[in-house]
């Protein structure tokens, strides 16, 4: 196998839809690293990803995954990486069990003995019929299922939606323990951005088909910030310091984009950190430029 | 090879439960017609010959319909729909030529099973009416398999676009129709090529069974042309398969809709009411292939037992008669008996 830097390489990506357009789609996944893919529902994630996958064509644009071009290497990517959807794909008349002879088959690096392992952790019937299994159980079933053939990427798409806290918690801490050798990757699709605070490397957010902001987590939560002021002062902030600003019956939320800077500038300001959230709230209200929730 | 196996087990093991009572109904319909060719033959000892024939051949050809058709419809694109199997296996390290060899290889593997099956039934049926067994019998499995094959072509050239429940349900129609209408114009040139004239069948005046006339025009050397007929259908719905296995971005993501969230509310898989929950959920999601075939059945018969109804009333008659002079013989012999030994 070719070694590789990136384990997923997006460039130029388009794909047009009649109402909906995917418009020049560019990142990159380091190997070894969790990336969170934030948007709101229907920003163009999931299309993105079946795009990855060669479950769509695209009009334009590249996709390397792990080092291999998407189309020309399809089968050979497909048996060295794992998908988990938001909902489990498989019948409920199979059990864990016949998932695992299913598999065995389908994938040639599957392996029993892992296989057995996660579903003693994760406390799943291997017998029983996963019409009878809970949300939660079925999705760590297909978390199993996708860990259990040395997968060297890992694709989510919207996995933790609908989980509890307390899954999910589980469920991340067993992604930690998969990408600890270092050559393992994760594209997280959420938007469930307390999670990716906790494990994403890098974050990419996307809105109505288009790339709002990528980069390292860290920096983008230390660059950005929120300064609270009257509207009064507003005027007083430069507009290329601004992503967008909220209106509040007390006063004005003002995203900036490099929070050190700033504070130099606008020094006696007050200027909050900003969460993934908030950055991904803002950034989508940009072209707004002052908006109300 | 591995591949195809994972993929074939996991196509069985969804239609475990299905194929268990399919197979049970066709043995139980197997029974049926057994036991009602003794029953007949008991019953009408001494009957004209080509009346016990045209009976033997009706139950015969029933159950050559019946073997055949019974399994062609086993709903697993619908259930890969529903649970999102349909686009989670685009995912997977399969290729299309894959995906359509264990889809077919399942349907014929279960064929290779009904179809025997249903022989056996047949040749039973032969000996304990005291027929023979005409090479008539294995023409018509062909030519059933062929319509079967046929229908199944069609169908799939629709429902396998479907990229949900709802648009599965609207290609079903659609299909449906042109199937029907592909079956009629296929017998009829069957018909046709077999030298079978249908109308002057109708208006014939003979007393001869219509069965009898059918099965006359069936020999064995049809299966020069049928057998390849067969394998060439087979190939052109492997085509099928394979062709719309390929593109996947026209088989999107599943969405559950309310009918089928509402369908899996009903909870029928509680222990107390599995076998009953199970065969209600069988009749409620499979209601049209049941209908097809009951009206395919209720053809059949009606073909073979209306379409000469003066000869039916004319067998009836002599029915009785027989059995008539039966019973007198049998008063005159007892009576003789009696005179004697007294």
């Amino acid at each position: 196998m070719a070694a590789y830097e990136n384990a997923i390489e997006i460039s130029g990506v388009t794909k047009k839809y009649s109402g909906f357009t995917l418009d020049n789609i560019s990142f990159n996944v380091p190997k070894g690293s969790i990336m969170g893919f934030i948007g709101q529902n229907g920003a163009g994630k999931t299309t993105t990803i079946r795009s990855l996958l060669n479950i769509i064509s695209i009009d334009e644009g590249e996709i390397k995954l792990l080092g291999l071009d998407h189309l020309r290497n399809e089968q050979e990517i497909k048996e060295r990486i794992s998908v988990v959807f938001d909902e489990l794909p498989f019948h409920d008349v199979l059990s864990a069990k016949d998932m695992a002879r299913i598999f065995e088959g389908i994938y040639p690096q599957w392996d029993n003995a892992v296989y057995t392992r996660y579903l003693e952790r994760f406390g799943l019937p291997v017998k029983k019929k996963i019409g009878e299994f809970s949300k939660g159980m079925k999705m760590k079933l297909q978390i199993a299922c996708a860990l259990s053939h040395n997968a060297e990427l890992l694709i989510m798409d919207e996995a933790t939606t609908g989980l509890d806290p307390v899954v999910r918690d589980e469920i991340l801490h067993i992604f930690m323990e998969y990408l600890r050798d270092g050559e393992r990757s994760i594209l997280m699709s959420s938007h469930i951005t307390s999670d990716l605070e906790k494990i994403a490397d890098s974050v990419t957010f996307i809105d109505k088909g288009r790339l709002l902001i990528s980069g390292y987590k860290d920096d983008i939560l230390e660059s950005h910030g929120i300064l609270k002021c009257g509207r009064a002062e507003l005027g007083s902030i430069a507009a290329e310091d601004i992503v967008s600003v909220r209106m509040n019956a007390y006063g004005a939320e003002v995203m900036l984009r490099d929070r050190q800077s700033a504070s130099y500038k606008y020094s006696g300001a007050i200027i909050d950190p900003a969460s993934l959230d908030d950055i991904m709230l803002y950034y989508v209200h940009k072209d707004e430029r002052e908006w109300t929730s | 090879m591995t591949k195809l196996r994972s993929l074939i087990f996991r196509e069985l093991k969804i239609c475990q439960k299905l194929y268990i009572i399919r197979f049970a109904v066709l043995f139980a319909f197997s029974a049926f017609v057994i036991v009602g060719t003794f029953l007949f033959t008991d019953l009408f000892v001494g009957m004209p010959e080509n009346i016990t024939e045209s009976f033997t051949q009706m139950f015969s050809m029933l159950l050559i319909l019946y073997s055949t058709v019974f399994l062609a419809d086993d709903n697993t694109f619908k259930s890969d729909l529903n649970s999102g199997w349909n686009s989670y296996s685009y995912v997977l390290p399969i290729t299309a030529s894959e995906r359509a060899a264990a889809k077919l290889i399942r349907f014929i593997g279960t064929l290779c099973i009904s179809v025997p099956l249903g022989m056996v039934g047949v040749i039973m049926i032969n000996k304990i009416a005291g027929t023979q067994f005409q090479s008539g019998y294995v023409s018509l499995q062909f030519i059933f398999l062929d319509l079967l094959l046929l229908s199944k072509i069609v169908m799939d050239f629709f429902v396998l676009r479907a990229k949900n429940t709802d648009e599965y349900k609207k290609m079903q129609d659609k299909g449906g129709l042109t199937c029907l209408a592909s079956l009629v114009c296929a017998a009829l040139a069957i018909m046709k090529c077999a030298g079978f004239d249908l109308a002057a069948l109708v208006n014939s005046d003979s007393n001869e069974p219509f069965s009898l006339d059918i099965l006359s025009m069936l020999t064995g050397g049809m299966l020069l042309w049928l057998i390849p007929l067969t394998l060439v259908l087979l190939a052109v719905h492997f085509a099928v398969i394979y062709h719309h296995s390929q593109y996947a971005y026209k088989n999107g993501a599943k969405t559950k809709k309310a009918s089928v969230r509402a369908e899996k509310a009903i909870d029928l898989t509680a222990p107390h009411c599995e076998p009953v929950g199970f065969l209600y959920k069988e009749i409620r999601q499979n209601t049209k292939s049941i209908i097809t075939v009951i009206l395919i059945l209720s053809i059949s018969l009606d073909t073979f037992s209306t379409q000469n109804p003066k000869l039916l009333w004319n067998q009836l008659s002599k029915m009785e008669q027989i059995s008539m002079e039966r019973s007198e013989m049998d008063i005159c012999s007892i009576s003789g008996v009696a005179r004697s030994g007294g």
